[in-house]
């Protein structure tokens, strides 16, 4: 089988900006993060320092994926919500069909029962999104790099 | 899986290095991480144990600006290779676009190697992934040491599937041939897209 790309063109990014703010207000979240499944960050919404996403979106797939497993082990295959309490800020993380994730970083200005409330919402507005930017296969315009070396040229 | 978004102009691929315990994964990212300008580099993160084997996996995410006007984002894991580890191996290759197998040149971990190889195939099909449809390349790693198997007899037991795929050997501690084998998955990668 070979592994689609996803591919996000500029109606698929303004729909999905616009359904996310739409969750950072109704939930009064800080931020939101669509990852997918493999590690990486499909839509951005809120604060977040610039690199931080990623390693935040790489982390929190590896953690839904390792807490989904232990689940599985116990004969939970439902599992769909993970949430890690923090002094300060929480982060909540949970399932927008099978293929991507929604991480939510929130404080005191909310609850968590408001964040689970909307995060659930948003997963079926953004869902429709999700799908239609899987599977597509024609790809254009990409670059040919050749013989080029991307890296260790200093 | 790749990621192709035409509103910012960015692709993102994910790249794993793969390969037996205490073969040199961290190693290269290590290594890479120390080498690229600031701006082309985040954060190295290592989830491993206090002696420094990899626990869950490595993550070094990579970009290089105005590659035939993208931004072109390289996301480089490394899989614990320790055989316990199975099932955190198989979850960092989920939608892999690239793969990076790197052996242990020394004699003694000529059965490792193959068995590492031999387990790459069985947890990518535990995804429905073939190693025939993912970009990737060899690296014989440690060639500082001896004694260490010749680059032929590597081949003969890794490289003899029916796509021959390029070979890099390197010194991941000091850095010999870890870009070259880097900047050769990357554009394997990035060509696969294109042809997609
Ligand atoms: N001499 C020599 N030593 C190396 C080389 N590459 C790695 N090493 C050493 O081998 C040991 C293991 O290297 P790591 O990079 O941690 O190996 P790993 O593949 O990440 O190991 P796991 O995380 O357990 O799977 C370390 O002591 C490294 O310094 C090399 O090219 N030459
Ligand atoms: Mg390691």
């Amino acid at each position: 089988m070979d592994i689609q790309p996803v591919i996000i063109y500029e109606e698929d990014a303004r729909d999905l900006a616009q359904r996310l703010d739409a969750f950072l207000k109704a939930s009064r979240s800080s931020l939101v993060i669509l990852i997918d499944r493999s590690g990486q960050i499909i839509a951005e919404r809120g604060y977040s320092r610039k690199r931080d996403a990623e390693e935040l979106a790489a982390l929190a797939a590896a953690a839904f994926a390792a807490t989904e497993q232990v689940a599985k082990l116990i004969g939970e295959d439902s599992f769909s919500v993970l949430f890690h309490q923090g002094e300060e800020r929480n982060i909540h993380l949970s399932v927008v069909g099978d293929t991507a994730l929604m991480l939510t970083a929130f404080d005191d200005r909310t609850t968590l029962g408001l964040v689970r409330l909307y995060a659930g919402e948003a997963a079926q507005t953004l869902l429709p999104v999700v799908q239609r930017i899987h599977g597509r296969s024609v790809v254009t315009g990409l670059p040919d790099i050749g013989e080029r070396r991307l890296f260790g040229n200093a | 899986m790749a990621s192709i978004n035409y509103a910012q102009r960015e692709i993102t691929c994910k790249i794993v290095y793969y390969g037996c315990a205490l073969s040199g994964k961290t190693s290269n990212l290590e290594y890479i991480h120390a080498n690229v300008p600031a701006v082309e580099k985040g954060g190295l993160v290592s989830l491993s144990t206090q002696g420094d084997r990899t626990l869950f996996f490595d993550f070094l995410p990579l970009e290089v600006q105005d590659v035939g006007g993208f931004t072109a984002k390289f996301q480089l894991y490394t899989v614990p290779g320790q055989v316990v580890y199975n099932a955190t191996r198989r979850l960092v290759l989920r939608g892999v676009d690239g793969l990076v197998f790197v052996a242990d040149s020394q004699w003694s971990k000529a059965k490792e190697n193959v068995e590492s190889f031999q387990n790459m195939l069985d947890n990518l099909s535990q995804y429905g992934y073939a190693l025939e449809s993912i970009p990737y390349v060899l690296q014989y790693n440690k060639r500082d040491l001896s004694p260490i198997a010749p680059g032929h007899y590597l081949d003969f037991t890794l490289n003899r599937r029916q796509r021959r795929v390029p070979v890099f050997e390197t010194s991941a501690t000091v850095g010999t041939g870890v870009f070259d084998c880097l900047n050769a998955v990357c554009r394997l990668v990035l060509a696969k897209l294109r042809a997609a």
